[in-house]
Parts: C-alpha cells; sequence; structure tokens
C-alpha cells in the first residue's frame, strides 16, 4: 500500500495517477467481457464497509471464487470520512477484484472534501453502462449533503427513456427512495414515480444497513436494499432473459 | 464512541491545552509580559501543513511545550488548499545535558489537535441531520512520539536558544483502523515530521 513519509493533511485530494478515472477503466475492461449469452449473466452487490476493511478484503476474497460473476457494484459509503487515506485503502483491496468494479456514491464518501476525491478517483457521480441486456443507471442520491440538484432528475429521466435497446433496466443508488436523505422536497415520490413510469425492474440500494426486498411501493419496481459488509453479506443478482433472480450470500 | 462523545472529547483536550498554558508556571521568568511567548516553532508536514508556523509557552523547566501553530497547504501540493489552526501539547520527561548549552530529549510525546477552516467541514453537522448522524469532521487529534536536541544561545539576543525537532505521529480515524483491522498495518499510518523552535 501507498504510505506517503510525509503527509502535510489528512484533507489532501490528491491521487496517485493510477488511482484515478476508475470508473472509465473499469467500464472498459467489461467491455471485453462479453457474456457468452447476452441475455444470461450475474453481478454482484457489495455495500457500507465503512471502516470494515478485513470485512472488505474478505469479501474480494469470497467474491473471487464466484465464476459467475460479471462485474460488481459497491453501492457507496465506502468510507467513514471521506478521506483519502480511506479512499485510498477501499481501492488497494478492490484492486484485487478479479472483474471490474463500480461504484456509486454513499453520503459518508461526501464528507469533508470526500466528493472532489470521488470525482478523481472514479469520476461522474451519476452515469450508466450497458452490459448483456440489461441498462445500469447509477446515480446520486444523497440529497442532504449537497444544496440542490440531487438526485439529478433530468439525467435519471433521459438516462431511463433512452434503454438503447436493453431488455432490463436496473437503477442502483446509495440511499433508497424510502431513505432518510430521501423524504424530503417530494423526492421519494419523484424517485418512485419514475421508476414505475419507465418501467425500471429493480431498484438497488444500501445506506440503511437494513435488509429489504420487495415492491415497496406495490407497482411493478423491485426494491432491493442491501445488507452491509460488515456484517459479512454480499449478493448475487443473476439475470435470464427478463427474469431476474437475487441471492443473498453471507460469508 | 458515539459522535457527541467523540466532539466532547474534542472539547474537553482543547481547554485542558489552554488551561495548562495560562494556568501553569512559565520556564522562564523574564522581565516582559506574562502573556508574551516563549518561543516561535516552525513545522514541516506532520498533518499541520506543508509547513507550519507558531508561538507558544514553555512550562516545568522547559518538560513541556504549549504551542499554537498556523499551517497551510496549497493547491498544488494537496490537491485542495487547506488552512488548519493547531495546538500542540509536546512533553519532554527525559533530557540529558550532552554538555554546557546542549540538551537532548530522546523521547518526547504529545498531541496536536488540528482544526480545519472552512465550509466544508463542521464541528456539528448542519440542522437537517439527526442526532449523531456524523462524527465532526473539522478537527482530527493526532498524537506523536519524537526527539529534540537544544542549545542554549544564552547570551546571543533577541534570541536565547533553538530547537530542533522530529516526530512520528498519526491521526486519531487512522489509529482506529489500525487497531480495528489488520489489514491497516502500522506504517500505513504514520508519517514524518520535523521542525525547528527560536527560543525568545
Amino acid at each position: 500500500m501507498g504510505c506517503d513519509i510525509f503527509e502535510y493533511s489528512p484533507y489532501q485530494t490528491n491521487l496517485d495517477d493510477e488511482d484515478t478515472d476508475l470508473t472509465r477503466m473499469n467500464l472498459d475492461w467489461l467491455a471485453t467481457n462479453v457474456p457468452a449469452h447476452p441475455d444470461t449473466f450475474a453481478f454482484a452487490i457489495i455495500t457500507d464497509n465503512h471502516s470494515h476493511y478485513d470485512q472488505l478484503a474478505s469479501a474480494v476474497r469470497h467474491l473471487n471464487t464466484d465464476v459467475r460473476i460479471a462485474f460488481v457494484l459497491h453501492l457507496g459509503d465506502l468510507s467513514e470520512m471521506g478521506l483519502r487515506r480511506e479512499y485510498e485503502w477501499v481501492h488497494d483491496i478492490l484492486k484485487g477484484l478479479a472483474v471490474p468494479y463500480l461504484v456509486t456514491i454513499g453520503n459518508h464518501d461526501c464528507l469533508s472534501n470526500g466528493v472532489r476525491i470521488y470525482r478523481k478517483m472514479f469520476g461522474e457521480l451519476n452515469y450508466s453502462f450497458i452490459f448483456g441486456n440489461t441498462k445500469f443507471v447509477l446515480v446520486n442520491t444523497n440529497a442532504w449533503e449537497f444544496e440542490s440538484d440531487v438526485p439529478n432528475y433530468q439525467f435519471l429521466e433521459s438516462q431511463l427513456a433512452d434503454r438503447q435497446g436493453s431488455t432490463n433496466l436496473i437503477v442502483a443508488a446509495h440511499v433508497p427512495p424510502f431513505g432518510d436523505q430521501m423524504s424530503r422536497d417530494g423526492n421519494e415520490s419523484k424517485y418512485s414515480g419514475l421508476m414505475a413510469d419507465y418501467g425500471v425492474a429493480l431498484s438497488i440500494h444500501g445506506h440503511t444497513h437494513q435488509y429489504y426486498r420487495g415492491h415497496y411501493y406495490n407497482d411493478d419496481v423491485e426494491y432491493l436494499v442491501a445488507e452491509d459488509l460488515r456484517d459479512y453479506w454480499y449478493y448475487i443478482v443473476t439475470i435470464a432473459g427478463d427474469s431476474l433472480h437475487i441471492e443473498g450470500i453471507t460469508y | 464512541m458515539a459522535p457527541g462523545t467523540a466532539r466532547k472529547t474534542g472539547l474537553i483536550l482543547l481547554l485542558l491545552t489552554v488551561v495548562i498554558g495560562l494556568a501553569c508556571p512559565k520556564s522562564h521568568a523574564k522581565d516582559r509580559p506574562w502573556f508574551f511567548p516563549d518561543h516561535f516553532k516552525s513545522q514541516y508536514a506532520g498533518n499541520m501543513g506543508l509547513v507550519s508556523v507558531g508561538l507558544g509557552y514553555s512550562h516545568f523547566d522547559d518538560k513541556l511545550h504549549l504551542d499554537v501553530f498556523y499551517g497551510y497547504v496549497p493547491t498544488f501540493v494537496g490537491g485542495v488548499e487547506t488552512h488548519t489552526v493547531t495546538t500542540k501539547i509536546a512533553v519532554f520527561p527525559i533530557n540529558y545535558i550532552i554538555k554546557p548549552g546542549h540538551k537532548l530529549s530522546p523521547l518526547t510525546f504529545g498531541w496536536n489537535l488540528s482544526v480545519i477552516i472552512g465550509e466544508d467541514y463542521f464541528f456539528k453537522p448542519p440542522d437537517r441531520y439527526p442526532e449523531n448522524y456524523y462524527w465532526a469532521t473539522n478537527f482530527k487529534i493526532m498524537p506523536y512520539i519524537g526527539a529534540r536536541a537544544h542549545r542554549d544561545l544564552s547570551n546571543r539576543i533577541p534570541f536565547s536558544g533553538l530547537d530542533f525537532y522530529v516526530e512520528i505521529g498519526t491521526v486519531d480515524l487512522y489509529l482506529h483502523d489500525f487497531l480495528h483491522s489488520k489489514f491497516v498495518g502500522i506504517w500505513d499510518i504514520l508519517n514524518f515530521s520535523f521542525g525547528f523552535g527560536v527560543n525568545f
């Protein structure tokens, strides 16, 4: 691991070049892993490791033994205080994954200069990609951490409206619509309304540290809130055509 | 520890520093006002700035120093510009007189309580958050150990002595992560710094 002999501030945001632009690098890597059958693939979900580095490392070891997984989604709160050292330690662990990993920003990752570090290390806070027959839209739902425009509904709606030929739409965001930071300014109804209007199959979240799976708003949209990593949980989502199979794995 | 308790700990340490500074007998009784500082210091690194400068007091026959530093990191060094105010406690329990006027303190210790200035950092999160939602983000407690060499310049006005010191330190959160995980090793959390002092 990188250790600077001299450190000028724990709030520093400068990173080694190899620790920057990781979302683009991981998406490039993912693009080379075309599934044998585009309608059938699996990915893993991890979330909320905070300061629990050993649990994150052991999750990586377990995930690397599962040959089904095409990529790993980390749903945020990869740090406790949004500090550079934390970001670096987490990437040092996650770069040991045998597959690409993609991240949504968590509210803790926004603390101090966390957003600046996130942008340098990973890139955009809202982005999308297509894998197999599914379009993934990753959005920042940490509404309390920003003055305005979070969530960015213009981005979200434009991404949902253009399926780009995909069978399934999956949205991933740190705070679920029924979570605290989405509870004001009509965010809950705006978000859940968009999910229903555009036929999103699955909306995946972390943040609450409590497992939930179900049709929270009694519509066709399934919501999954993943249990946090510190309790030794991750999830495997298997897609076959338009059917989704979700498996919670404790290790 | 709950975030509220951590906030109180920070305040108590700060208060303790100020009380020691004002209440304890100073080392050098001289013909100058009681509040006049005993020394100027400047430090490189140590999570107090690229460079920091401070003024402070010497107590208990020069076995305890108390300083307040201002530290700066420019954007081209830290990625972001930072301004910090740090209170530094330094204890010199062991002092060897190498030869007259030359003193070596082979093991020193203390802590820096560093507060960062700016809108991106808070002591208590804004009102929209419930109680104990976050730890304070605007201060860090940074313990260290080190060593010091001192030389008297007794008759050379205006300076009566010079200090040179080195320190190995860490940050409260890093220490927590080291103690709570096998992944974070001791060399991942330590950093070095050095500085000098000019005694008035």
